[in-house]
């Protein structure tokens, strides 16, 4: 709560743009604030599970930039309060149509909106404290970092499951919760990327041109490595699903070849796998500050395809694309706002 | 110039006690290959006796035909299959402890890779062998093999089960090459060692490696290209025998999160053996100064992270196939909880997601004689989560009137223990014939 105090204007921030929103959301039809969500739900924890994961693992490699990457827990109560908007908007019944039929207890409406209102608010509390322990080293930092991967997957998969999956009840895909939480670290991965290219200088005075040269290049190699996963966990999902080629279940994918086109959803295999796969194969690009807030921005705009792509095929309702961009820009500048706050020394202590 | 002359000697005597601890680490590690004890001679006596079953059943079956192993409509695939899965798993960790843990440079992976990888080529080996005695008539083996033939007769490449016979083959020959590439440097040490025939043997195997700087260079360079090449095959081998079920549009079987949930099943079984292997080799050969407590928690870390992933892809199957509503998949899976082999998944079930919890204790991570009694019951686990996915997924499919349950014959059990008898065998030949821990790795540790 020390941070709110002491930068007061970020509540009001978030007071001000939750009303703004859920005026604009009143007269506008559609999904764009789902989408805005989407995207916000996975940079806001990602770059949290990327350093919870060294911590785990007993890296060392992640330490210059744990405060930039735990900087952004500040953020998660604001999905909260956004999800609290779409419910009272009204949204909730135009878009899950199982609202209308009776369903067992996990689709019941109350329970929906409850529990993920509820599930952002548990994840930052868990952020806070385990923010808390990991910055002043202290000995409570592994067992936190724990609670906080639990509280990540058990949340970006009610994300996968609710938000996205059960737009299309009954459709599943077991892999779908597994995808959310690996792409959010992927993004978490791209936010470090962007992060420490955009504050290089600050990073060579904070830790010395050499330590921060090493961490880089071991953090650029995990990006790598997280290209080549994304990537098998696509096609794991996509292979299976097409093969298959059940009417009801191989619907998903055809449904988006008709709406969208081929070309389109090659572009994000494209930006999400073959370029940050190639770029970084080099070890001169993996160093090159240019090149990496580069990589790290293109698969931010790959997340941003994807999922806008994942959620804007509905017959039913679409994405009003022009609010979304609204909505996206209002709620970037608010998260770069919170970042550059709390980031103003880079140092853990 | 008295502050230099002192500095020199210190020098040279930390010199010193950095080269006697390397030679007392060879003599340490090479003894464990000099002459076998009665003890070694009996377990070896018992794995050939389990092979000797093994074969004795394998021969009643192609005397007889496929019809005295249990499968039979609607179970089309049993043990055979459930072997084949669960020591290909086995074979998994081999290559995740040798190459990824080496491309991420964690030290501790010296202490085990030796004996994974010695693990993983005799698994693929066992693996191997599954295949093939489903076949039946073992003989048409090569048909699995695309060959020009006068009936143009063509494999199916459409087939997961032919993108498997690439896929287990690419992994045995990478595994191999990885695994030699890796022992030469040990292998001309045990050269200088031995006497005799031995010698010559060793000799023979370690391709006139002296040591020189430049052996080195290309050593180290093809050794790590090996390493991110055999990474890839981690993944692609279980994804691939994964899809084997998940391609089917069986309930219980077609869904996607199979291939990266087998990729950790794999692992967590693999490291489940290294455990099983490695506690009691460490006893028996006295390796206590080389494997402690410390390497055995990293792994017992790996052992919980896999063994977490697992769970979570048992409750996103179960969890999902209520959430949809869909008949048949909830069927299924009421049936694998409450039904006719409801023991296998409960057993399933305490080995895997219950038995693994323990070790988020620090105390019983860090106790081997506790890691080892663990390891047991996770490869039980792990073979009767095979064993649950292919027979109840077959046993209960969409028809009632094609309902029917499938029990092993005394064959197919046969078969499975001549396995586990074929796999100890070459393991039991391994620790008396190659140095069981990388000396050349561990030496440049003490440097």
């Amino acid at each position: 709560m020390t941070f709110y105090k002491q930068n007061i204007m970020v509540p009001a921030a978030f007071l001000l743009i939750a009303l703004a929103f859920f005026g604009l959301e009143a007269v506008t039809d559609g999904a764009s604030l789902l989408y805005t969500m989407l995207f916000f739900v996975a940079i806001t924890q990602g770059p949290i599970a990327v350093i919870a994961a060294t911590e785990l693992a007993m890296s060392n490699w992640a330490k210059p930039y744990k405060r930039a990457m735990l900087s952004v827990r500040h953020m998660i109560p604001m999905i909260s309060i956004l999800f609290a908007v779409f419910a009272f908007t009204g949204k909730i019944d135009d878009l899950y149509l199982w609202t209308g039929y009776g369903h067992h207890k996990w689709l019941d409406k109350n329970f929906f909106i409850a529990r993920n209102i509820l599930m952002p608010l548990i994840a930052w509390v868990l952020a806070n404290k385990y923010a808390k322990e990991s910055l002043s080293d202290s000995g409570g930092k592994v067992k936190w970092a724990l609670f906080w991967v639990f509280a990540y997957v058990i949340g970006q998969t009610i994300v996968a499951v609710d938000w996205v999956m059960s737009l299309e009840f009954p459709w599943i895909s077991t892999l779908f919760g597994a995808y959310f939480f690996v792409e959010a670290f992927y993004i978490g991965l791209a936010f470090a990327a962007m992060f420490t290219a955009f504050r290089f200088h600050d990073f060579h005075e904070t830790f010395g041109e050499k330590v921060f040269k090493k961490t880089q290049m071991d953090m650029m190699t995990m990006f790598f490595g997280f290209s080549i996963f994304w990537a098998y966990q696509f096609f794991s999902q996509f292979l299976v699903i097409w093969y298959g080629n059940i009417p009801e279940e191989v619907a998903y994918i055809t449904k988006r070849q008709e709406v969208f086109g081929n070309p389109m959803l090659f572009s994000v295999i494209i930006i999400l796998f073959l370029i940050p796969f190639w770029v970084l194969m080099s070890r001169k690009f993996k160093a090159n500050p240019q090149v990496i807030r580069a990589i790290g921005l293109l698969v931010c705009l790959g997340i941003f395809l994807e999922r806008f792509i994942m959620i804007g095929t509905y017959p039913h309702f679409s994405v009003n694309l022009g609010v979304a961009l609204v909505e996206i820009a209002v709620m970037a500048a608010l998260f770069v706002f919170v970042v550059r706050s709390d980031t103003k020394t880079l140092t853990a202590g | 110039m008295s502050t230099h002359i002192t500095g020199g000697s210190e020098a040279m005597r930390s010199g010193d006690a950095a080269f006697q601890g390397k030679e007392k680490m060879e003599r340490d590690v090479f003894a464990a290959i000099s002459k076998p004890k009665p003890v070694f001679y009996m377990a070896l006596l018992l794995a050939v006796s389990c092979v000797g079953i093994g074969a004795s059943s394998l021969a009643w079956q192609i005397y007889n035909g496929l019809g005295v192993a249990g499968i039979m409509n609607p179970v089309g695939w049993g043990v055979y299959i459930t072997d084949f899965v669960f020591w290909v798993g086995i074979a998994h960790s081999g290559t995740l402890i040798s190459a990824i843990l080496y491309l991420f440079r964690a030290k501790f992976r010296n202490r085990f890779n030796r004996t994974a990888e010695a693990m993983t080529v005799f698994a693929v080996l066992t693996a191997g062998l599954f295949p093939l005695i489903h076949l039946g008539r073992i003989w048409l083996f090569y048909w699995l093999f695309p060959y020009p033939n006068q009936r143009l007769l063509w494999v199916n490449f459409k087939s997961p089960l032919v993108w498997d016979v690439f896929a287990v083959s690419t992994y045995l020959t990478v595994s191999v090459v990885f695994w030699y590439i890796g022992l030469v440097p040990d292998l001309a040490i045990a050269r200088r060692l031995k006497a005799g025939w031995q010698k010559t043997v060793y000799g023979i195997f370690s391709l006139g490696w002296t040591g020189t700087f430049k052996e080195w260079q290309h050593y180290n360079q093809v050794y790590k290209y090996l390493a991110a090449l055999a990474a890839p095959l981690v993944l692609s081998v279980h994804s691939v025998v994964s899809w084997d079920f998940a391609m089917g549009v069986v309930f219980g079987w077609h869904t996607t999160i199979f291939a990266p949930y087998f990729v950790a099943g794999a692992i967590f079984s693999g490291c489940g053996m290294v455990i099983t292997l490695m506690v009691p080799m460490r006893k028996i050969f006295s390796l206590e100064e080389y494997l402690t407590p410390d390497d055995f928690e990293k792994l017992a870390r790996l052992l919980m992270l896999t063994g977490l992933i697992v769970s979570y892809a048992y409750i996103m199957e179960l969890a999902l196939a209520v959430y949809t509503e869909n008949v048949y998949e909830y069927e299924q899976f009421v049936y694998r909880l409450t039904g006719d082999y409801a023991w296998a998944y409960w057993t399933m079930i305490l080995c895997n997601v219950i038995s693994p919890l323990t070790l988020f204790v620090r105390s019983l991570r860090r106790n081997l004689t506790y890691l080892f009694i663990l390891s047991i019951p996770i490869n039980i686990g792990m073979w009767f989560e095979r064993f649950n996915i292919i027979v109840i997924s077959l046993a209960k499919d969409f028809d009632p009137f094609n309902f029917g349950l499938y029990h092993p014959s005394w064959v197919e059990l046969g078969i499975t223990l001549g396995s586990f008898g074929w796999f100890f065998t070459f393991f039991l030949l391994f620790t008396k014939t190659i140095p069981v821990l990388p000396v050349t790795e561990l030496k440049e540790e003490l440097e």
